[in-house]
């Protein structure tokens, strides 16, 4: 194994493990064997976690597959404050030297990031949707710009590590050989002034008794194109229909108040999809949108205009009135 | 209460669609895309109004851009804003999002030095066309102020200038709530609020107010720190994703499309469920 070290945040959601660390994981797994090949020996994987952890999320890290994880714990990193986090993973950064740092872009990855690539003077991609080496070694970072229309290619040529954050849902869990990692404490020492300017005094989390979309393996979505609040509901008992379902909306939808869940808004600002059926309503295929259904499976879409974008990327493609459509083939459902 | 607030101007995201890449020269090309103020930004000046309504003090917005940002600004000046400061300079071209920040601190401390310093600045959270989202942060730790990304909502409690303001900053499954003290940086989501449109008054407001051109003379920084040389990522080859599909007709009556789409559902293996209640 070679010195080179690939960090990966692993996310501490209340002392269990982000999902996202895992997909970030069989990435960086897949990034080691080309890396393997051309420089004859695997870069050191080690998971990086701040803050106290359940003995079971420890253990998930442990055995995940990573060579090493890098527990920081201190007194005053057990709530979240993106100061501190930030600055006590950058000293960890400066002992160890990692090549490269993988984020979530979730909103703790976002923030912690940017302020991580001031602090160690190095260049930050931002909601990556690949990542590669080329044959002469160049660490390519695919980042979307003008919502997802156009995918650029990122190089850190002179500057380590090389940060990146990758939106989650775009690389699958894979399982990889189980390992015993190392655990190596760090304890940052954290100046008392950064310690008080920001102070977390509560979490709201949202009640949600529905499936995440995320998690959906049938999307029922709506945009614009469903034009009121009552027309809404019919995309609800069309989820119904189907197990593991959700409702999606697009940001039009969002801003018009047909729905108040943004955790279901599916695109660039918004969830990364990858159902097995994704029936979009109404909904004219701004890239934004596009680049967070790009995985579906099978994708079905009404609108009423014929040239409609969201025609391009899909499967099926039915000209007409979403919510007609939708009522008719509701009443079809029923004689299921 | 003295707010700074960093714009950006941007082709207009509504029309993105229409963005293509020459197959020729590999550049992109945006002809006929207009360009327009970042939505976010807007959402940030809005933010900047409602405390200055409560609070007082002056509102300056700062963006980097080429010479025909001034359009742009005083869009945002006819929006309330009480002076602008473009950063231009061919110098600054080619910059990341560390270099960009690098330029616009050097800039809010030039306008800090010459009148007041500021309490807060404010930025959309993210441009709709890079869409990073760094620039609060690393704007933030630059300045060695506090700073919060993704927020959503504002609340400013008590009379005269505040020591710290609460914000709500969006996360996957609901908000955090935190206390921020000032001065801050924080960068704002197009939730936090619907930005006002500008009246007619406004706009020949506009053109009397404080309106200064900061070039890289002006600024002196330090010349490793800015432009493409001073930006550690470099952008490679661009592409356009292959997102498309066959895009197969299903036509007829509503009822006739309803059942051929069932039987395309069901012949990729989706089950329907019979009575429906899969969310109850």
């Amino acid at each position: 194994m070679s010195n080179r070290k690939i960090f990966i945040y692993a996310e501490n959601d209340c002392g269990a493990i982000e999902n996202s660390y895992f997909e970030l994981l069989s990435k960086a797994a897949a990034l080691n064997v080309k890396l393997t090949e051309l420089e004859g020996a695997p870069a050191q994987l080690c998971a990086v976690t701040v803050g106290e952890l359940g003995e079971d999320s420890l253990n998930s890290l442990v055995e995940s597959g990573t060579d090493v994880v890098y527990s920081i714990t201190d007194e005053s990193l057990t709530v979240y404050n993106p100061a501190v986090y930030s600055e006590a993973v950058a000293q960890l950064c400066k002992l160890e030297e990692p090549y490269i740092f993988l984020f979530a872009s979730t909103a703790m990855g976002t923030e912690l990031a940017p302020s991580l690539g001031v602090k160690l003077h190095t260049g930050v991609s931002a909601h990556c949707v690949d990542l590669r080496f080329d044959d002469s070694g160049a660490f390519i970072q695919d980042v979307p710009a003008f919502g997802g229309k156009v995918i650029g290619e990122i190089l850190t040529p002179d500057t380590l590590p090389q940060i990146a954050t990758v939106k989650p849902g775009i690389f699958q869990c894979e399982c990889l050989a189980a390992k015993s990692a190392e655990v190596k404490k760090f304890s940052p020492s954290l100046d008392s002034t950064v310690l008080d300017g920001i102070v977390l005094k509560d979490v709201h989390v949202k009640d949600r008794d529905s499936l995440p979309v995320e998690q959906a393996e049938t999307i029922i979505c709506g945009g614009f194109g469903m034009g009121c609040d009552e027309n809404w509901e019919v995309l609800d008992r069309i989820a119904n229909y189907f197990e593991n379902s959700a409702v999606g909306c697009t940001r039009p939808a969002l801003d018009e108040d047909w729905t108040d869940d943004d955790g279901t808004m599916i695109g660039t600002s918004g969830k990364t999809v990858r159902p097995k059926l994704y029936i979009g309503a109404g909904i004219s295929g701004a890239m934004h949108h596009v680049c967070g259904i790009s995985d579906a499976e099978f994708i079905v879409s009404i609108n009423k205009d014929e040239n409609a974008d969201i025609f391009n990327v899909s499967d099926i493609k039915i000209v007409g009135d979403a919510v007609k459509i939708l009522t008719a083939f509701e009443e079809r459902l029923v004689q299921e | 209460m003295n707010i700074g607030v960093l714009v950006k101007p941007v082709p207009d995201p509504e029309q993105y669609n229409s963005i293509t890449i020459d197959p020729e020269t590999k550049r992109l090309n945006r002809s006929g895309v207009p360009t327009i103020v970042n939505p976010s930004d807007k959402c940030a000046v809005e933010a900047a109004l409602k405390l200055k309504e409560k609070f007082g003090g002056k509102i300056v917005i700062f963006t980097m851009a080429p010479p025909d940002g001034r359009e742009k600004l005083m869009e945002v000046l006819a929006m309330g804003a009480d002076e602008a400061v473009l950063v231009s300079d061919r110098e600054f071209g080619g910059a990341d999002t560390l270099a960009t920040s690098y330029t616009l601190v050097k800039a809010v401390e030039k306008k800090s030095a010459e009148s007041e310093s500021f309490d807060l600045i404010l930025s959309g959270n993210e441009s709709a066309d890079g869409a990073t989202g760094h620039v609060p942060a690393q704007v933030g730790e630059m300045l060695g102020f506090n700073h919060l990304s993704a927020i959503v909502q504002i609340v400013a409690e008590g009379e005269g200038r505040p020591d710290s303001l609460t914000v709500f900053q969006k996360i996957e499954n609901g908000k955090n709530e935190f206390e921020i003290k000032l001065p801050a940086v924080i960068g704002v989501t197009r939730d936090i609020n619907k930005p006002r449109y500008t009246s007619a008054m406004g706009v020949i407001k506009a053109k009397k107010k404080p309106f200064d051109t900061y070039d890289c003379e002006a600024l002196s920084p330090d010349k490793s720190r800015i432009g493409i040389e001073g930006s550690p990522t470099k952008a490679g080859a661009i592409f356009t994703p292959d997102t498309g599909r066959k895009s197969e007709e299903l036509s007829g009556s509503p009822e006739e499309i309803a059942e051929e789409l069932v039987k395309r559902i069901k012949a990729i293996g989706v089950t329907i469920n019979s009575g429906g209640g899969c969310r109850e």
